[in-house]
């Protein structure tokens, strides 16, 4: 069953899109989730991995996730002194290490997720509960904005998309701001000017 | 209540004015209309349709219970009843049913249709 934050959002979303039915909703909210995770890096997880000082270089170790979901992209890497590990993860859950390691070691990569497949019984993906509780309205114009884009359905409306994806587009660049600085208040506050969004004007 | 194939059947029957046996319009002839309803709703509204490999297709008239939203039952009398009015009938006007047709497409397609 959904969350009670779940179900608030889609009982919102259903508010503002007359005649919209659940499963549409269901799928477009999945979409949107992807974007603001993959856009966002707000949902991290650490992973451990042994390497060892005879493995060569271009070593590929394969790390997975806990958490139901798909790896998008190598935020850190450290050994077991939290020193940063130079490496390169081009394919999801693959780390390359750069440099070779001069001692066997314990490392870890910390990486961000996005959902993955729907795997409980209601069709829901899984996603920490917290990002939705904090970002539950931007998500919320995500939503909206992209049932609205869809051609020739009761609510399609363009324009009103266009403003709704400009929202979410904002909460999806301050979410990555937070990760970035762990939700740090009075961390480092310059952001680059929105006034030069190249993005906004396309 | 709007459920079933002998729902959507006894509803059509009401606009078309055809409740007492001997039909006008055979069970045959409104399943058809409804099975063509489907096509055209997976045309206008593939939404209507997700997970569904197959539009449905209704072979009988009974409680067989016919797989849509509750929000768009309504719009399938519409066109059964503008589908079945397009023969040529002494009683009916081709107008009527394109109007019965279009109020479908409306009500798919828009909100206030």
């Amino acid at each position: 069953m959904a969350s009670l934050d779940l179900t608030r959002l889609l009982n919102n979303a259903r508010v503002h899109l007359p005649g919209a039915i659940d499963s549409n909703l269901q799928l477009e909210l999945f979409n949107v989730l992807n974007d603001f995770f993959q856009g966002s890096n707000i949902w991290q997880e650490a992973i451990s991995f042994q390497v060892k000082a005879a493995d060569l270089l271009g070593t590929v170790y394969s790390i997975e996730n806990q958490s139901i979901a798909s790896m998008v992209r190598l935020i850190s890497l450290a050994n077991s002194a939290a020193l940063p590990v130079s490496a390169t993860m081009a394919v999801p859950g693959d780390i390359i290490l750069n440099t070779k390691v001069s001692n066997d070691d314990m490392l870890t990569a910390t990486v961000s997720l996005t959902v993955n497949d729907p795997t409980t019984k209601d069709g829901y993906p899984e996603f920490p509960s917290w990002t939705l509780n904090k970002y539950g309205t931007g998500i919320l114009d995500g939503l909206i904005g992209r049932m609205m884009m869809q051609p020739a359905k009761p609510w399609t409306n363009s324009q009103l998309a266009i403003f709704r994806t400009r929202r979410f587009n904002g909460v999806v660049s301050q979410a990555k701001f937070e990760a970035l600085h762990k939700s740090l208040n009075n961390g480092q506050t310059w952001r680059f000017p929105q006034s030069f969004n190249a993005r906004r004007g396309r | 209540m709007l459920d079933t194939v002998a729902d959507y059947v006894r509803e059509t029957r009401t606009l078309l004015q055809d409740n007492v046996p001997p039909y006008r319009y055979t069970d045959l002839e409104l399943l058809s209309a409804l099975n063509m309803g489907m096509l055209q709703a997976r045309k206008l509204r593939a939404d209507l349709f997700l997970g569904v490999t197959t539009v449905p297709t209704y072979v009988t008239v009974d409680a067989t219970a016919v797989a849509m939203d509750q929000q768009y039952r309504t719009p399938f009398i519409y066109f059964m009843t503008g589908h079945a009015q397009l023969r040529d009938e002494e009683d009916t006007v081709d107008s009527r049913a394109a109007g019965f047709i279009g109020k479908f497409t409306a009500q798919l397609t828009t909100v206030g249709g």
